[in-house]
This record gives C-alpha cells, structure tokens and sequence, in this order.
C-alpha cells in the first residue's frame, strides 16, 4: 500500500483516513520524502513549506480523533498554483515582480478548501503571471513533463499538472485563461477542468485576463476533479462576476450516463494536428456513437480566429489588470529609481519577464487612441460571433468534442524563441474561454512516442455535470488515467534506495 | 497597419515599462509579427456586431453594502518595499517652487 500510496484516489485516501488504516501526518510524510526525492529532475514547485504541511496533517489528525473531521476529506493535501493566494504564504505568480510578498489573506477557493479539512499544499510554477503554454516563461525554472523529462508539462498550469501526474500531490488548483488547465493536463496525462466563466470564484487569485480567467482543478481522474469542483465552485460575495447561482450535486451528475448529441467541429481538425492525436480523439467519438450517442458534424466558423482575438483581448485586460505592480506598495522597487514615476518604469522593466513586457505593450497598444476601434473593439466583435458560433451548436448537441491541444508534449526549448508559435499550442482551448464554457481534458490514449493525448469536451454554461458524467464514463470504459508516467517512475525507483 | 504605427518607445513609456535598446528592438520586430497575425481580423464582417467585453450578459453583481473587517494597518503595510510609521514611503513627488 505505501507504494501505491503517491497514486490513490481522493475517495480512497478518505477510506484510509476513516478506517484508520491511514493517518494524514503519514500521506503528509509521503508527499514530502517523493517530493525531496523527484522535484530536483522535476521542478514542478516554487517552493513548498514542508512544515506548515506537517502541521496541518498533525492538527487534521487531532480534529479525527475527536470526531471533529470538517469532511471525509480532511487531512488531504491539495497542490495550488502559485497564482493563488494561501495566507501566510509566498505569492509569486511566477515573476521577480513580487519580490517577498507573502499573502495576507486566502482565496475564496483556499478558504472553501480548507472548510473541507484539505490542506493547501507548496507553490506550483507557471508562466509568469500565468502566460505562457509551457513553463518556459516562469522566472525561476522550467517544469519537466513526468512523462519525458526533456519537454514541457504545458503550461500555464504546468507545475500543477506535472505535481498531479508524478505522483507530489493527490489534485491540485490551476487557473485557465486560454487553456492553462486543460493544455498542461493533456500534456501530462491528467484530467482537468475550466469551470463555466462565474463558477468559481476568482477572488484572491491574480488577475490576468478579468473576463477569461476561471480557477478550476486538475487530478488523476474525473471522480477526483468533481469532488474538487464541487468543494470551490459557488457564488462568492467577493467576487462581483462570480455566478449568484446554485450548484448542483455533481458527485451524483457526474455518475449520469445519457445518450449524449456530440457535436463534432471540423474546424478543430485540420492542418497541423498530429495523426497521433487525431486518431485517438477520433477513436473516442466512435465509442460514444457505438455506446448509443448521437454523434453530429458541427461548425464554429469563427473559433479559427480564437488566438488573435484573445491575444487583443488577454493583452488588453493583462495591461490594465498588472498596472498596480508599480514598486509602490509592495513587490519589487528598483533601487536605480530618481523620483517617483521612474520608480514605475524600471522596476516595472526589472521585474517583469520578455513575455510579460510583450503581452503589456501589445495591450497598451491595442487600447491607444486610433489604434482602439481597429483592434480592440473588433476583436471584441468578433468575440461575440465566436460566442453565437457556441450558442447555435450548443443548441443541437449537448456537448462539443475535440481535441485538447494539436500535438502532445513538445521539446523544452522548442518554442520558446518564437512567440506565435507557442500562442498556438492553446489553438484549440482559447475559444471556450472568449465564450465564457465550461470544458473538461481527459486522457485518451499515447501517441507514437508513449506521450499523452488529451481529449476535450467543451459544454453548455454551466453544464459540468454533463461534461464530468460523459469524462466519466469515457474513462471508465477505458482506464487511460491509470497510466503512470514512465519516466519519473524511473527516477522514483533510482531515487527510492537512497 | 499596425506594424507600422505600433511606435514601440511611445507605447512601452504608455506601459511604464523602460526599454533598453536591444530590448526595444527585439519587442519591437517581435510585436509587428504578432500584430501580422492578427490582422486576420481585418477580413471579417463584424457590421451591426455588438462587441463583447464579457462572456456573459448578466454583467457584474454589486456586493452588499456590509461593513466587513479588514486588514490592519501592519498587515496591509506588511509587504511595503519601504515603510515609515503607518505609511508607504516613496522618493518625494512634488518639485521644488
């Protein structure tokens, strides 16, 4: 069982923890050693407070013992990106420009975790403030894909994906802005869910993209992000575009099997996906239609124009939302400042990574005078035809399938020198965001090179219990979440004697 | 269009971001080929659309107007790069008359 350990289910870690056959100080222990043992080949953390974890475990113990268990899932640790504020705890967003900034507050999702006894558990990496597709654009280091060390996790949430994957943390908390949960999830194997726009509740969590960023988690199966879902999604007072809405028991959605319409969109199907991953999304559609599912050839004439239109918008909101990073308060103040307003623009160039500066110049751009109506506003416009596109189809099928991303993981390195070509990796996830949907990645299969390929299944606001039950099911009658990626496992065993 | 009108020493200042020339350089031809791409944008019929700057149309929910607790003063200044006493310290502002 101790070696079975860093891989058990959420339900199964909670059956342990109330026969007694497991104690949260013990998963707690575990977590920490596999952590110190794979993370130096790894790199999925930031940093990780090893006793502020222990000290939880040992207090979710006592609360046990004395039948004060806040749920069955008390004493298990949950791994949060480091876009996520925890309180007492460093926030970096993956940049310089934080400095030593520790958190005075919780998010709403921390504060919603921890009333469920689970314990927030290190600093997962990103692309600096969570733009990026790869890692590569975090300021400290790149995340390895546990899969095969020399490429990516994905990104942004890579840390994330890659933490859930080798076995540091049972799920974890990501943010997806144009993909940044689902990408990585595919690339590592994991299932992932971007929650509808309003779900949960962003407070707390760094502002990049006001109207596409959505918190939501990843984990090794689908049962596992639907108890996660359900712990952080709900209206939150502090959020003022967080949904005043009920949400339903997913737990028991998510064990709903119907005869689903699934819509397939050509336009997610052409030039540059890999054979490898085309094969395998296609294999799915087949065993929905053969399990009684209607399937329908659907069009989203605009979702092609998904990548400019959210690069003038993510930049646009990215440039007003990151102006109170201004060495004023806190993060980082440059040292060479004369006065005020030039403590502003070198701290701001100090601390701010290539990528960061690029996506703030563009949106500056895009919002100047002149400029305004012929970028901004029209991506906007064509926003809207992209949302209608999602509209219609979503009124003849229930849910729409595609692929997660083009290709599976690529070599670190690969793109990072070429901007565009990494803005592309999220081609097929940015659309769901500009239409404010709800859609899940769930493995399907491995490529050629023993890679993971994502499936994507993108659904009608505020449908994820369809989107969780149809995940379900596909996993169920497959058994791709139970892969183990062979690399880190390699590096477990070599790791395991010392 | 764009790529010639996008006057990247004007807009990184609008930004407050100070470039190095190197730096300016490489944004700079970097930005005009991100601008290419977007200019795809160009080619679509967007008349009589009305833009969407949110992805849903219920807008923004006013929070109740409750008196909540917040910070202390020590913990809202605790993350200050410079402090004196109760207050964020910063090189002066207003000139010399």
């Amino acid at each position: 069982m101790a070696e079975d350990l860093p891989y058990r289910s959420l339900r199964s870690l909670a059956d342990g923890l109330a026969d007694g056959s497991l104690t949260a100080l013990a998963l707690a222990e575990a977590i920490l050693a596999r952590t110190a043992a794979l993370e130096p080949r790894l790199g999925a953390f930031i940093s990780w407070d090893g006793d502020d974890l222990l000290r939880g475990a040992e207090e979710s113990d006592r609360r046990r013992r004395s039948g004060q268990a806040r749920s069955r899932w008390d004493g298990i640790p949950i791994g949060i990106k480091d876009l996520i504020s925890v309180h007492g705890q460093p926030l970096t967003n993956g940049s310089r420009m934080l400095g030593s900034y520790v958190s005075p507050y919780d998010a709403t999702v921390i504060s919603r975790l921890r009333a469920a006894g689970f314990l927030p558990w290190g600093r997962l990496n990103l692309d600096e403030f969570a733009m990026g597709s790869s890692t590569e654009y975090s300021a400290f280091h790149c995340t390895a894909n546990p899969w095969d060390l020399s490429r990516v996790p994905g990104g942004s949430s890579g840390g994330a994906a890659a933490a859930v994957a080798a076995g540091l943390a049972p799920g974890a908390l990501g943010t997806d802005t144009g993909g940044s949960i689902r990408q990585p999830a595919a690339l590592c194997g994991i299932t992932g869910l971007k929650p509808t726009y309003g779900r949960v509740s962003r407070y707390g969590v760094t502002a990049f993209a006001s109207s596409l960023d959505q918190v939501g988690p990843l984990a090794r199966s689908v049962d596992d992000v639907a108890i996660l879902c359900a712990t952080i999604a709900g209206s939150d007072g502090h959020d003022a575009t967080s949904a005043r809405l009920a949400v339903p028991d997913l737990l028991a959605e998510a064990q709903n099997f119907r005869s689903w319409t699934i819509g397939i969109p050509p336009e997610f199907f052409g030039e540059g996906l890999q054979p490898d991953v085309e094969r395998a999304v296609r294999a799915a559609a087949a065993f929905f239609e053969r399990e009684g599912c209607a399937i329908r050839s659907i069009s989203l004439p605009h979702a092609p124009l998904g990548t400019a239109v959210y690069f003038l918008t993510a930049t646009a909101e990215a440039f007003s939302n990151l102006a109170r990073f201004d060495g004023i308060r806190y993060g980082h103040r440059s040292r060479g400042a004369e006065d005020a307003v030039d403590i502003y623009g070198r701290s701001r160039a100090e601390g701010f990574g290539d990528e960061v500066k690029r996506r703030l110049i563009l949106g500056a751009f895009v919002l100047s005078s002149g400029f305004q109506d012929a970028y901004y506003v029209r991506a906007q416009r064509v926003r809207t035809l992209i949302r209608r596109d999602y509209e219609k189809a979503l009124a003849q099928v229930d849910f729409i399938l595609t692929p997660t991303a083009a290709t599976t993981a690529f070599p670190i390195g690969a793109r990072n020198m070429d901007p565009l070509a990494m803005y592309l990796s999220d081609a097929y996830t940015v659309s769901t965001n500009l239409a404010g949907l709800p859609a899940i990645s769930v493995p399907c299969g491995l490529d050629g090179q023993g890679l993971p390929i994502g499936l994507q299944l993108i659904g009608r606001p505020y449908g994820e219990g369809d989107l969780l039950a149809a995940a379900n099911f596909f996993q169920k009658a497959h058994g791709f979440h139970l892969l183990r990626p062979g690399a880190v496992e390699e590096g477990a065993a070599e790791e395991g004697s010392s | 269009m764009g790529e010639e009108a996008l006057d990247i020493a004007a807009v990184a200042a609008i930004a407050r971001i100070s470039l190095g020339e190197e730096e300016r350089e490489r944004l700079g031809r970097q930005l005009a080929e991100i601008l290419r791409y977007a200019e795809q944008l160009m080619a679509v019929d967007v008349e009589g659309v009305e833009p969407a700057t949110h992805p849903f149309a219920e807008g923004a929910v006013p929070a109740e107007d409750a008196v909540e607790s917040g910070f202390s003063t020590d913990e809202a200044l605790r993350n200050a790069p410079r402090r004196e006493g109760n207050l964020f310290s910063v090189p002066r502002v207003l000139e010399d008359v």
